[in-house]
């Protein structure tokens, strides 16, 4: 009868079962074990024979909910599934076939052999993949398997991994089908033949498969939206911030992304893989339409440029973050500036002697220092130029629009004029071999002092 | 980058002309004013750094059009008053104040604070986009650097030692 047809389908033999009438439904928390995947302990929490256990009365209902919940494993428990040789129901107990019997009957059912096999596979990798604490490059399977084992793998233990699952039926690798195959077929047709006749049942199993579906949708939520970010990102960019999981992958980007991703949290800091303009990526779990990638591309350059900021301000290495570090240069900027106002103030009460700056300058312009040298000896006014040099003077100087503020022609001249005696050309670049050569030069000439304080080197000064 | 020590001579040398030129006579400015000297000098310090520059950069450029129109007050200073040519200073970049990243962890209101602020001082630095605005910033920051290095030098050796 329905009994025995439901018995049937679960592999087993009615005639196997007699005491089954007897069993009741359990309560379904006490008697799940959901670490019972072993055989032993299957075995094990196989409890003792029908009759034995007064509180199993309802044959179908246990055998129901055991098939659900194998079910339900198989829709991914992975603490249950973690190295199971063979998948056993969670709920050890209801199942009451007698042990042996049990164990036989579901290994008579090739079907099941088969899912068990492949199911251990899954297990055991799952089980290696989780232990070895994996996060990384398999990235090319994962998001196209998302989808499909977002069914399967759904754990939040595997999850929170990120990528053990996945891992899992990468490795396992030609079986993946089989077990998507089973995963996509198998399991609907069982449930929907096995717990369609008996939904009042479903609340039994509940307690073991209530996890499973919850995993399941978390999982395929995860492995749907993950899919989804990973076809997306035909051209993403590569960015510093993570808004997603730090150890998903995206597709594609095995082996610059794992070093992106390790790197990712440190904004101010991580070195930049050499980037192309032109074509970017997003990281995995980042939005990609083209404001937001526009937004990336800027956000780098701004930290790139923060970066070289740094070195220049000094005292700002220790400071991180945008808006310190933005307070210090800005007062960095102010306080030079300051010193700058201050530096030609106090230029303006020292600096007084005409032909002194005009001898510091460089041995560039020492051609045209050269066309003073005549009136070298000339003391107090300077006598007005000839016109040509100062022609030349001024064809020779770049910076037309700093004349016409500062100088008329001719008190170019004076400042040429009374600079003289420079033709030897400076040493360099150096300012101070410049001003040591100006100093030595103008100590033979007159200056005229518009303002003098006693103070200077009476040396410059002396007739 | 511009190699410091091209830099540093070639404004070094553009300085000591001007400032000489101001020692000798009197500069004139555009409005007729005399400036004090120590206003002179310091607008000779941006001038010759400007030039030295030349027009590789937007802050330079500014600063010799601000020359150019004679606020010499303002030439060093302020960079709000002048009517520009380039994008409206009037009102500063608005759009760019307001455009702040997305992925700022900090209030945005401080840093928009900080970011005008620079934009004001950094000469030209209005109207570009914040990213530019810091390559300029890094830019002038080591020009001015190498001006207050050489004016250092300079008031030095003529104080008395």
């Amino acid at each position: 009868m329905e009994n025995n047809f439901i018995l049937a389908a679960a592999g087993i033999q009615p005639q196997s079962m007699p005491d089954m009438q007897s069993w009741q439904c359990p309560p379904p928390d006490p008697m799940f074990h959901p670490n019972g995947w072993d055989s032993p302990a299957f075995n094990a929490t196989v409890p003792s024979p029908p009759g034995s256990d007064p509180r199993y009365v309802c044959n179908d209902s246990a055998l129901i909910r055991e098939l659900v919940g194998k079910l339900g494993v198989f829709g991914g428990d992975p603490e249950e599934i973690a190295g199971s040789s063979c998948y056993s129901t969670p709920l050890g107990s209801p199942p009451n076939f007698g042990p042996k019997t049990n164990l036989a009957e579901f290994a008579a059912d090739p079907g099941f052999v088969e899912r068990a096999a492949k199911f251990s596979c899954f297990g055991s990798r799952s089980f290696n993949g989780r232990s070895g604490g994996v996060e990384f490059p398999r990235g090319q399977f994962a998001a196209a398997r998302d989808v499909k084992l977002g069914r399967v793998s759904s754990s939040p233990s595997l999850n929170g991994l990120g990528v053990g699952p996945r891992l899992g039926i990468i490795e396992v690798g030609g079986s993946l089908r089989p077990l998507e195959r089973i995963d996509s077929m198998e399991l609907p047709e069982e449930e929907s033949s096995v717990i369609e006749p008996v939904p009042s049942l479903e609340t039994g199993t509940r307690g073991s498969g209530e996890s499973n579906p919850r995993k399941r949708k978390g999982a395929a939520n995860r492995g749907k939206a993950n899919a989804a970010k990973g076809t997306g990102n035909s051209s993403a960019k590569r960015c510093k911030s993570d808004e997603g999981e730090d150890g998903m992958k995206k597709e594609g980007n095995v082996v610059d992304e794992e070093a992106g991703e390790k790197k990712n949290k440190d904004e101010g800091k991580q070195p930049e893989p050499p980037k192309d303009y032109i074509h970017v990526r997003a990281r995995r779990g980042q939005a990609t339409d083209s404001h937001s990638l526009a937004e990336r591309v800027r956000r780098e350059k701004i930290s790139e440029r923060m970066k070289l900021l740094q070195d220049l301000v000094p005292g700002c290495n220790k400071v991180t973050g945008k808006a310190l570090m933005l307070d210090e240069i800005i007062n960095y900027v102010q306080s030079l500036q300051r010193q700058v106002e201050f530096l030609s103030m106090k230029l303006a009460s020292v600096n007084t002697s005409l032909d002194l700056a005009d001898s510091l300058m460089s041995k560039d312009h020492r051609h045209h220092h050269q066309m003073y040298t005549p009136p070298q000896m000339y003391e107090g006014e300077a006598p007005p130029p000839p016109p040509s040099s100062s022609n030349d003077l001024h064809r020779l100087n770049p910076h037309r629009q700093l004349d016409s503020h500062f100088a008329p022609p001719s008190d170019l001249q004076y400042g040429g004029g009374g600079g003289v005696g420079y033709s030897g050309g400076g040493g360099g670049d150096d300012l101070h071999t410049i001003v040591q050569m100006g100093l030595g030069q103008s100590s033979l000439q007159h200056t005229t002092t518009t303002t003098t304080s006693s103070s200077f080197d009476p040396q410059l000064f002396h007739y | 980058m511009t190699n410091p020590g091209g830099l540093r001579s070639s404004f070094a040398r553009i300085f000591l002309r001007s400032l000489s030129r101001i020692n000798s006579g009197r500069v004139s400015s555009s409005r007729g004013r005399t400036l004090p000297k120590h206003r002179s000098i310091s607008i000779a310090a941006y001038a010759s750094m400007a030039s030295a520059v030349g027009t590789r950069r937007a802050w330079s450029r500014e600063v010799l059009r601000r020359i150019r129109r004679g606020g010499a007050r303002r030439a060093s200073r302020r960079t709000s008053e002048f009517p520009v040519g380039r994008k409206g200073r009037k009102e500063p970049g608005n759009g760019k104040k307001l455009k702040k990243e997305a992925g700022d962890g900090n209030e945005g209101s401080s840093i928009q604070g900080m970011r005008k602020k620079l934009r004001r001082l950094v000469p030209g630095g209005e109207g570009m986009e914040f990213h530019r605005l810091l390559a300029e910033t890094a830019h002038y920051i080591k020009c001015l650097k190498t001006q207050v290095g050489v004016m250092r030098s300079i008031a030095d050796y003529y104080t008395p030692v």
